[in-house]
C-alpha cells in the first residue's frame, strides 16, 4: 500500500468523518451534510489537515453569518474586527474541545474551577476577553461544558456539541462574564474637596473604633449602629444596619462625586462583586461589596482618618 | 516608603485584616513616584519575607480556613501567595495607579493571615 492510499483510507475513515462532524457541530451548530463531508474528506486526502478544515469552516459564509447574528443580538455592534474575533473564538474553542473531549467529569470540573480571567472594558470587547493561552482556552471550554450541563447530570464535554455556532459564542461570552474580573481603564477623580466631604470625614474621625452603640446617619432615612472593633483591628469602624443605597450615599458624601456611580467602577466580578474608587484631593476612597467574609460593604481610605481608621464596614 | 522595622509590632497591628491594597498603602508604596512598579512589588515581597520570618504573617488557605506550614522559604511563600499578581501587565512606573492593579489588590484576601500574640489570626477582609 502506498502513502497516498494510506492517506485516502484515513481521510475516508469513520474517525475522520466524526472529527469533521464535530467541527461542523461546534462551529455551525449542525451536522455536516453529505456534500460537505465528501468535500472535506477529499481535502484531507489531498493533504489538508483538520485545522485547515476548521479554519475554512469558521471563515465560511455560514459561520460568518452566525458570528454576525451573535454580534447583533448580544454585543449590539458589528465590525470586521469583531467578526474576526468571533471567528477566532469559534476556532479556538473547537481546538480546545479536542483536548477536553476525553476529560472525565472531575477533570472538567477542575479545569473550570481553575479558570479565571481579567479584561478591560476598553477596546474590542471580544478581543479583550479572549483567552491568551492554550491552557486558558481549555479552561474556558471546560467552564462552558459545566455551564451547559443540566443540573444533576454528569458534566461531559459532549454537552458542548449540543450548543454550537452562534449559541456557542453567546455561551462563551456568558462564561467569560461569569468568571472574569472586568476592570475599567479609567479612574474617576474629583478635583475640589467639598465642605460636605470634609464634614463627613470629621464625623467619622470622631468615632472611637473600640466603642459600640453610637449611631451614624447615612442618609435621611438610614441610621446605622456602631459595633466595637476588636483590640487587633482598631483601624476598622464597624456598623450594623443600613443598605446598599445608603452606603453609596455616604461614599458620595466622602468623595464629593456626583456622577453616575458606574463610571467610578474600577472592577466587577462574575459573582456580582464590585469595587468603586474615586481619587479625591484628600486621597483615594474606595467602596466594595466584596470581602473574605462575604457579608460586608467596605469603604476604605488612603490616607487614614485622624483617629487611625482606614476602613468602615457595614453589615446589613 | 514607611520604615516598618523600627516599630514592627505597631505596624503589624495596623495591617491586621488588610487586603493587599491596604498593606500596599500602609507601606506607602503608592507615594514612591520614582520607584518602578517592579521595585515596589519587590519591596512588598521584602515586607512579607520579614513578617513571615518573624512569625507575624503566616500562609493561610482561605477556602479551607487553615494555616499552612509548608517549611518553604518566606520568599517562596510570598511567590505562591502573589503568583497571579499582574506585574507584567502594569506600566513600568506608577503601576499602582492602574485600575488593573486596583482590581487585583483591593480584593486580594487569600493566601495569608496575621498572627497576633501567638493566639489570634486576623484574616484579610
Amino acid at each position: 500500500m502506498t502513502a497516498s492510499q494510506v492517506r485516502q483510507d484515513i481521510a475516508h475513515s469513520q474517525k475522520a468523518q466524526n472529527n469533521i462532524n464535530t467541527i461542523y457541530q461546534l462551529v455551525l451548530g449542525r451536522n455536516v451534510e453529505p456534500e460537505g463531508l465528501n468535500a472535506n474528506e477529499d481535502a484531507l486526502a489531498s493533504g489538508q489537515t483538520l485545522n485547515d478544515i476548521l479554519f475554512k469552516t469558521s471563515h465560511s459564509t455560514e459561520a460568518t453569518n452566525q458570528v454576525t447574528n451573535f454580534l447583533n443580538n448580544t454585543i449590539g455592534e458589528v465590525s470586521d474586527d469583531l467578526v474576526n474575533a468571533g471567528q477566532t473564538m469559534l476556532t479556538s474553542i473547537t481546538q480546545a474541545y479536542a483536548t477536553i473531549k476525553n476529560y472525565t467529569s472531575d477533570q472538567l470540573q477542575a479545569a473550570a474551577n481553575g479558570y479565571q480571567t481579567a479584561f478591560s472594558t476598553a477596546g474590542n470587547v471580544l478581543d479583550s476577553l479572549m483567552p491568551k493561552t492554550q491552557s486558558q482556552w481549555i479552561g474556558l471550554a471546560a467552564t462552558m461544558a459545566v455551564m451547559v450541563t443540566p443540573v444533576g447530570e454528569t458534566v461531559a464535554a459532549a454537552s458542548l456539541l449540543a450548543v454550537g455556532g452562534e449559541k456557542l459564542l453567546a455561551t462563551a461570552l456568558d462564561a467569560e462574564l461569569d468568571t472574569a474580573t472586568v476592570y475599567s481603564a479609567v479612574r474617576v477623580s474629583v478635583s475640589g474637596a467639598t465642605a460636605e466631604a470634609s464634614a463627613t470625614f470629621d464625623e467619622l474621625a470622631a468615632f472611637d473604633p473600640q466603642a459600640s452603640g453610637t449611631t451614624l446617619q447615612l442618609d435621611a432615612n438610614t441610621t446605622v449602629t456602631q459595633v466595637a472593633s476588636t483590640k487587633y483591628q482598631k483601624e476598622n469602624l464597624n456598623f450594623s444596619g443600613g443598605n446598599e443605597a445608603a452606603v453609596e450615599t455616604l461614599f458620595r458624601k466622602l468623595t464629593g462625586y456626583t456622577g453616575n456611580l458606574d463610571n467610578a467602577k474600577v472592577a466587577s466580578f462574575g459573582n456580582g462583586g464590585v469595587v468603586y474608587a474615586v481619587a479625591t484631593p484628600r486621597g483615594v476612597v474606595s467602596l466594595r461589596n466584596v470581602s473574605a467574609s462575604g457579608k460586608y460593604w467596605t469603604i476604605e481610605f488612603s490616607p487614614l482618618l485622624s483617629n487611625g481608621v482606614k476602613k468602615v464596614k457595614f453589615d446589613f | 516608603m514607611v520604615e516598618y522595622k523600627s516599630d514592627f509590632d505597631n505596624f503589624i497591628l495596623g495591617i491586621n485584616g488588610d487586603t493587599g491594597l491596604g498593606i500596599w498603602w500602609a507601606l506607602g508604596l503608592h507615594n514612591e513616584k520614582q520607584m518602578t512598579t517592579r521595585k515596589k512589588f519587590l519591596k512588598l515581597k521584602e515586607f512579607f519575607e520579614y513578617s513571615i520570618l518573624h512569625n507575624r504573617i503566616i500562609e493561610y488557605d482561605l477556602k479551607n480556613q487553615q494555616a499552612i506550614f509548608s517549611g518553604d522559604e518566606p520568599g517562596t511563600v510570598f511567590d505562591r501567595i502573589f503568583a497571579d499578581f499582574p506585574l507584567d501587565e502594569l506600566p513600568e512606573y506608577d503601576g499602582d495607579s492602574d485600575n488593573r492593579f486596583f482590581a487585583y489588590m483591593a480584593v486580594k484576601f487569600d493566601g495569608w493571615a496575621v498572627l497576633n500574640e501567638g493566639t489570634t489570626l486576623c484574616i484579610p477582609d
